[in-house]
């Protein structure tokens, strides 16, 4: 159990269900609250009302892409300070640097991190902005 | 009598005389015309292959990036499972890393066919500055550099400015890649130093590491295809053994030259050398 009987929220925003359940799986094996969206704009919304303490967030998504929800993320009041970690399968530097630009604090590879490295990389990021 | 004679034959001879030019001005024009008709018919053919070109890398970065999601889907319930290896019977924990194994693999290739994919041949311009180009990408590795507590160094070397090499730049940007991945990847402390010499009719870069080196036995087939050196960096940073084949291939592609030094503990320097361009408008 994380924390003393609070739960840290981690919300998964990512538009591929299975994959979203693997992560989610994972995550509650380790304790974590999960919630979870399919989409960019139910992203942003449960980002606002849910205040969750970190986001995993999708590239490559229909409608509205990670980046264009990074920057709405970053630049809205309410959710600029929640850490974001970028999971995708898109492998270009150029694209790693844009999302670590962008105010991400790191950027996997879906294809090349499992879900246990995906909750150590989780477990970092918390542990750098205190909340474990 | 005379005088009618010399008459005709100056007309004979004046006919004859724009008979023969006019047979050669219309041959030329007939020339002109047919190397007129070649140059359309090539431009045509050359923008032909350009289309099919950028509709084939379209495709592949598609396809590409379609494939990783169920691989990381594969990979990522595979390893679940691994995780609950102590409660698997005997022969499913070997048979779920050979399965675990095998989608890395099919990783590691779509990876490569992508970085393949994206160099091209047909670019506009084919003779550039090398020096801003490596100074780009190198760029792209400060933030791993520092993670992993590295130095990386970019020296231009004496002989500036620097000539413009004939290659093409997408290319050598794959190649930069691909040279500076395997440095980085297999340099635990150290550093990376990228050097540029120019000598004679060629231009050498030289990317130097002070990683863990390859072995005495591993150097003689490190270009060659799917080869890696049997080392447990290799093991356990999978890769497929493409990188130097394809390097290679690109530098052939350019006409240049390349090989490698190292010494297994202490460092591998690679080098590549390209020809300078001469006479080129800038």
């Amino acid at each position: 159990m994380e924390g003393e009987g609070k739960k840290i929220k981690v919300l998964i925003v990512e538009d591929d269900e299975s994959l979203r359940e693997m992560y989610k799986i994972r995550l509650e094996y380790e304790g974590f609250e999960v919630l979870a969206a399919s989409n960019g704009e139910e992203g942003l919304a449960k980002a606002v009302s849910e205040q969750p303490d970190i986001i995993l967030l999708d590239i490559m998504m229909p409608k509205i892409s990670g980046f264009d929800v990074l920057d709405i993320l970053k630049s809205t009041h309410s959710t600029a300070k929640i850490p974001v970690i970028i999971m995708t399968v898109l492998e270009q530097e150029s694209n790693k640097v844009k999302g670590l630009m962008q105010g991400a604090e790191d950027y996997l590879i879906k294809s090349q991190t499992m879900p246990a490295e995906v909750v150590n990389k989780v477990r970092e990021v918390l542990k750098k902005y205190n909340k474990i | 009598m005379m005088e009618n004679f010399l008459i005709i034959l100056g007309y004979l001879i004046l006919i004859t005389t724009v008979g023969v030019l006019g047979y050669l001005f219309y041959k030329k024009n007939n020339e002109a015309k047919k190397l007129s008709d070649l140059l359309n018919k090539y431009e045509e053919v050359r923008q032909r292959l350009n289309e099919f070109e950028e509709m084939k890398n379209e495709f592949v970065s598609i396809i590409t990036h379609e494939l990783s999601t169920p691989v990381a889907r594969a990979l990522g319930y595979l390893s679940l499972i691994f995780e609950d290896k102590e409660n698997l019977p005997p022969q499913m924990e070997e048979h779920v890393e050979r399965a675990m194994d095998a989608i890395q693999k099919l990783s590691s290739l779509v990876s490569a066919l992508l970085r393949a994919s994206r160099i091209s041949f047909e670019e506009k311009q084919n003779v550039f500055n090398i020096g801003p180009l490596i100074s780009e990408v190198l760029k792209q590795y400060d933030e791993i550099a520092h993670r992993k507590n590295l130095t990386i160094v970019f020296d231009p070397g004496t002989h500036l400015p620097l000539p413009y090499v004939k290659a093409s730049p997408s290319s050598i940007k794959e190649l930069l890649d691909i040279l500076l991945d395997n440095a980085v990847k297999f340099t635990e402390k150290g550093y990376i130093r990228v050097s540029i010499l120019v000598e004679g009719d060629y231009l050498y870069v030289n990317v130097e590491d002070t990683g863990c080196g390859i072995s005495e036995k591993d150097l003689p087939h490190i270009f060659e295809k799917f080869y890696q050196a049997d080392t447990s960096y290799t093991r356990e940073h999978g890769g497929v053994g493409l990188g130097l084949y394809l390097a290679q291939k690109i530098i052939e592609l350019n006409k240049g030259k390349i090989w490698v030094k190292s010494k297994e503990g202490v460092g591998t320097v690679v080098t590549f050398a390209l020809p300078i361009a001469k006479n080129y408008k800038i």
